[in-house]
């Protein structure tokens, strides 16, 4: 065990010129003093997903398809789509919960979205109190203006803003009758934000069946809804429970319509087994992505109309149902000898 | 609970007991929840048994019920620390698997990205084991005020620091600008005068030499049997490295040499990556020249409703710690995997611990440890 | 002690004798009291903030203006905290320890000069009496790890006592080489041997090569004793968590921590007496004001010292405790021995600078051939091959 002693004292050197150093030297002292200083985070930054509107907050972007509760790994994100009182879906979110202590930042849920609606925010002070509700995101909190994304995001936001125009631009040159303005335009029920926020939650270690669940979910969700449709009860069955998987997110059309299809969780087979005997317009229909989220300019019952009326004559507007709900149009449209 | 260990060493004239001894869970040296059940006589390791599974997160089966697309994120938690090998490895089984070819920009991008992490992956290696040789922080926060820059320069690009999420099938997810272009080959212009700087407060000192060298020797056989890969076959003189020898991504058409060591002992595997850094230096000099432009993913790629044709295929990358390999089962509908297996590096690696660390000191199976490079998400997954 | 005495029989020769003795006592007590622990707070956030800036990161900041009353904030925090003592433990040993860890690192201020004849006890055997008590610490070493009832506590008192006891004796025979050439075991005197010359400097005995060589040997006997890195194996807080104060918390931790800079800052007290000329420096011999001046130049070179103790423990890792047993026997040991003899040397030649140049050539020599013989020609600087 010995040694000369050389190797030693050019480490001490070293250190010795960091000590020093960092008086003077930027470089070698690295520390910012949070919370007096904070670090400039880059333009792309992420950390959890906020909705965008144009103008004022019920001008949201999102239409309520559901495609990033679909593609969203640790399902995080639950929706509800907002219906008037005959069921038929308007084209905006009701409920929007971000569990945000199970989202994994992982940004598919913003690539994913055909309606530039979800973005990714860069704020990463979220600590609250308690570790369950007060970490669950929901409508109003997520909200956030177009404004605000430009300012976080400007080079992001503007590319998204010449991307929007342009789409709207040339939607606006095909001028198609039955269409609103691009972005979702509901008829403003009358408090659609709040009573969104309260919500009843059942604990899980409640004593009851499932069948009792569903009921008592349904009663107090309908006993505290203000604008809620008739067909809330069914609705909620599935509102917080995990346990209740085999009920369908969105059974909304079930007992309004006679389309045992309008079901995004059915897939493309199921369905058109479904509408087998059906006339045309309904096995066009059968052939949509069944989210209703107005991204073709209709819903997926006025879009087969169209289609099948003439009315309408691009197969490749469904935006949820891409290439398999296209392909399947093309099908269905040449057997009917209609090209 | 600790097996009783039978002690088959001829008996002295001296009646002795041995100890036993759990290192771990909770420790401060054992990178992670990793737990080692260690038979002592006095100071000397008679018999080791690792423990793992304190971190079992259940990767391979959650991979079953997501999309290919969806289990990318879960790829960035396997091997926390080299987020963007994760992904490769990954993003290169399924484009086996799919028959999709990858255009020149991506792949510029993805040999940048990667190098760069396998610097960052060193060096925080080269920190930690001179942290657990008991040099108070000083070397690990000079690693660490290179990795920030690194970490920074992730987070310019792809939106987080750590778990980036970057890669996609058939490229990458978005490009790269010409701002982080420039930040990459400022950083990499700047580290060969860190390394020197950390070389000279390490690789001469005398106390680090007395304690890693001759300590931990991992014989040539020994790790080609066992499935050694990485940096700690390299440095037991095995001539390993899968750049060379599958040549995927553009590692054919580059100029790089793959240091070897001889010994196989903790100093070799410590001395092994520092060359290694060098190389990586090297590499990226090169890529950053000309990155060509062109499309940063391949067209033909979808993001929803992507399928891969039946079939079974393994994907695989020199990750810094060692062999990353992704074995995927497809089966006909394509949208989900059938089956997904991870052979992690680190998990593999540590099966020949007891044999490196038997007749050394309880001191000295931490720094062997160290020397092992492990990190436990990738170990326990 | 005797200045102050004889200070209160010239200036105030009407007091009563008692209490003239009684304040002589009372007033070195006083100093020694609240200077020295008031130096180990301080020591503890120098410390921190020394090693924040080695490792290009600031101290601690926050508690007052520039972290000046972290020490403060410190001691309530480890007053406030419970006294958890394992059930099985052996409770009065593991009341003690702490507290016999402590009494020795105090007692070592006693004999300390700081300043010109002010010094508390002017012991005539001086030395003998610093390396008699700070063996005692030992004691609580383990102690400590016994009474813990824990098996790494255990395995972390025996190294502790393995180390200290074997970093004593070339501590000793280095600190024989000073007594050999002042012939006087008080260190009051040893550092008034060192005073005189050029700017009071250059009779410093660190400038000569066998004091040189003595004092690195004492440094690193001293690092060794206080458990500093890059000795610190009792409380190698890597591999056995804490060592022999694991068990420990609250003020009996504080207490062990106390013994231990206390030890350390006494040590590097007695370095800078042996071999940097204690409180001799520019204008420490000046009539009126050389007693305030000595003082300042014992208290910056202490300082000095333990600056470097920080600065070492900063950038070396730590040794395995088989290696530092050797270092100790086989490397230390041996040149302390021929230090003795070159000192006697250098005693003995009639030619001053012939000395100087003969001991220090020889001395080199010595170093340079122990470390070959010791060295198994293992540890060398190695060549890679590359692949392909």
């Amino acid at each position: 065990m010995g040694f000369l002693g050389k190797g030693l004292f050019q480490g001490m050197a070293v250190t010795a010129r960091n000590f020093v150093g960092s008086y003077f030297d930027k470089e070698r002292m690295v520390t910012v003093q949070y919370p007096e200083e904070r670090v400039q985070v880059p333009e792309n930054s992420r950390t959890f997903p906020f909705l965008v509107f144009d103008n004022t907050a019920d001008h949201m972007r999102c239409v309520g398809c559901k495609i990033c509760e679909e593609e969203c790994p640790p399902q995080c994100i639950y929706i509800v789509m907002d219906r008037d009182e005959n069921g038929k879906p308007l084209q905006r979110p009701k409920v929007f919960d971000i569990d945000i202590s199970v989202c994994m930042q992982c940004q598919i849920c913003v690539e994913v979205c055909p309606f530039e609606a979800i973005k990714m925010d860069n704020n990463y002070e979220k600590s609250q109190y308690d570790r369950f509700d007060d970490l669950v995101e929901r409508l109003p909190d997520l909200l956030k203006s177009n404004e605000y994304y430009n300012h976080i995001k400007p080079a992001e936001a503007s590319a998204v803003d010449a991307k929007l125009k342009a789409e709207a631009d040339k939607k606006a040159k095909k001028a198609a009758p039955a269409k609103a303005a691009p972005k979702p335009a509901a008829p403003k029920p009358a408090a659609a934000p709040a009573p969104v926020a309260g919500r009843l939650v059942i604990p899980e270690d409640a004593p009851f069946t499932p069948e009792q669940r569903a009921w008592l979910a349904g009663f107090l969700s309908s006993a505290g809804a203000v604008a809620g449709p008739a067909t809330a009860p069914v609705e909620s069955a599935a509102v917080e429970l995990p346990a209740v998987e085999e009920a369908a997110p969105d059974t909304e059309a079930a007992p309004a319509v006679d389309t045992p299809w309008h079901d995004p969780g059915l897939a493309m087979p199921q369905r058109m087994d479904l509408a087998k005997e059906r006339p045309l317009a309904d096995k066009l229909m059968a052939a949509m992505a069944q989210t209703d989220c107005h991204a073709c300019g209709y819903d997926c019952r006025g879009y087969a109309d169209a289609i099948a009326g003439g009315a309408e004559s691009d197969l490749s507007l469904c935006l949820p149902g891409e290439g398999e709900t296209a392909g399947m149009l093309e099908q269905l449209m040449k057997e009917a000898g209609k090209v | 609970m600790i097996q009783p260990v039978a002690d088959t060493r001829p008996k002295g004239l001296i009646e002795t007991e041995t100890l036993e001894v759990s290192i771990g869970p909770q420790h401060p040296s054992t990178h992670g929840v990793f737990r080692m059940n260690a038979t002592l006589d006095g100071e000397t390791v008679v018999a080791l048994k690792p423990v793992m599974g304190y971190l079992h997160r259940n990767h391979e089966q959650l991979a079953e019920r997501m999309t290919w697309l969806g289990s990318m994120p879960y790829t960035d938690r396997l091997d926390y620390f080299n987020s963007m090998a994760n992904n490769w490895a990954y993003a290169l089984s399924v484009e086996k698997l799919a028959g999709i070819k990858v255009p020149e920009r991506a792949e510029y991008i993805r040999v940048i990205m990667t190098e760069l992490t396998r610097l960052l992956n060193h060096i925080c290696l080269v920190g930690f084991l001179l942290q657990d040789l008991g040099a108070w922080g000083t070397p690990l926060l000079y690693a660490f005020r290179e990795r920030e820059k690194i970490l920074d320069l992730f987070e310019t690009v792809s939106g987080s620091r750590m778990m980036c999420n970057y890669f996609r099938f058939g490229g990458v997810r978005v490009d790269l600008d010409d701002k982080s272009l420039a930040l990459a080959r400022e950083i990499t212009s700047k580290f060969p005068k860190f390394l020197d700087e950390f070389e000279k407060l390490l690789s001469g000192n005398e106390v680090l030499l007395a304690r890693t060298q001759r300590v931990g020797i991992l014989p040539k056989e020994l790790a080609i049997n066992a499935s050694i890969t990485g940096p700690m076959a390299r440095a037991s003189g095995v001539e390993y490295d899968i750049r060379k020898v599958d040549k995927y991504g553009l590692y054919g058409t580059l100029d790089f040499r793959v240091p070897l060591g001889e010994v196989g002992d903790v100093y070799d595997r410590y001395y092994v990556r520092v060359l290694e850094m060098r190389e990586s230096v090297k590499i990226l000099n090169q890529v950053l020249r000309d990155v060509p432009a062109g499309p940063f993913v391949a067209p033909e790629v979808k993001l929803r409703n992507f399928k891969v044709p039946a079939g079974d295929g393994y994907g695989r990358i020199e990750t810094p710690k060692g062999e990353l390999g992704f074995y995927l089962v497809s089966d006909a509908q394509g949208k989900l995997p059938y089956r997904y297996h991870v052979r992690p590096p680190s998990f593999i690696n540590l099966t020949i611990l007891e044999d490196m660390c038997l007749d050394h000191k309880v001191a000295d199976v931490v720094i062997i440890l160290g020397s092992v490079d492990i990190v436990l998400g990738e170990v326990d997954r | 002690m005797e200045t102050i005495y004889q200070l209160l029989q010239t200036w105030l020769p009407n007091l009563p004798e008692p209490i003239m003795r009684l304040i002589s006592f009372a007033v070195p007590i006083l100093f020694v009291i609240s200077v020295f622990p008031g130096i180990f707070a301080y020591t503890t956030l120098i410390e921190r903030k020394a090693l924040g800036r080695i490792q290009n990161r600031l101290g601690p900041n926050r508690v007052g203006r520039w972290g000046l009353l972290q020490p403060i904030a410190d001691g309530m925090k480890l007053l406030t905290k419970e006294d958890i003592v394992p059930r099985k433990a052996d409770k009065f040993t593991h009341f003690l320890a702490p507290v016999i860890a402590v009494i020795p690192s105090v007692m070592l201020f006693a004999v300390l000069p700081v300043g010109s004849g002010l010094i508390p006890v002017n012991l005539n055997i001086g030395i003998l009496f610093v390396f008699a008590i700070s063996t005692g610490s030992v004691l609580a070493l383990f102690m400590g790890g016994w009474a813990s009832r824990n098996k790494f506590s255990l395995l972390g008192a025996m190294r502790a006592v393995a180390q200290v006891v074997s970093y004593e004796v070339p501590m000793v025979l280095a600190a024989l080489v000073v007594v050999m050439a002042t012939g006087s075991l008080s260190l009051l005197t040893i550092a008034q041997a060192q005073s005189g010359g050029f700017l009071n400097i250059s009779n410093w005995f660190v400038f000569q090569p066998w004091g040189f060589v003595g004092f690195v040997l004492f440094m690193i006997g001293a690092m060794a004793e206080s458990a500093r890195t890059p000795f610190d194996i009792p409380e190698a807080e890597s591999e056995i968590i804490a060592g022999y104060h694991t068990e420990y918390s609250g003020f009996k931790f504080a207490l062990f921590q106390l013994g231990e800079y206390l030890a350390s800052i006494a040590l590097a007290g007695v370095t800078v007496t042996m071999f940097l000329g204690g409180y001799n420096g520019p204008g420490s011999h000046l009539p009126y004001v050389g007693w305030l001046i000595s003082m300042g130049w014992f208290f910056s070179k202490m300082m000095g010292v333990i600056f470097i103790v920080i600065w070492i423990r900063g950038t070396w890792p730590r040794v395995r405790v088989d290696q530092l047993m050797s270092f100790a026997w086989k490397m230390l040991l041996p040149m302390s021995i021929i230090n003795i003899f070159a000192a006697a040397l250098y005693h003995f030649m009639p030619s001053k600078f012939l000395a100087w140049v003969v001991t220090a050539v020889g001395l080199l020599i010595c170093w340079w051939g122990l470390a070959k013989l010791n060295s198994d020609g293992e540890i060398k600087k190695r060549t890679y091959r590359y692949a392909n």
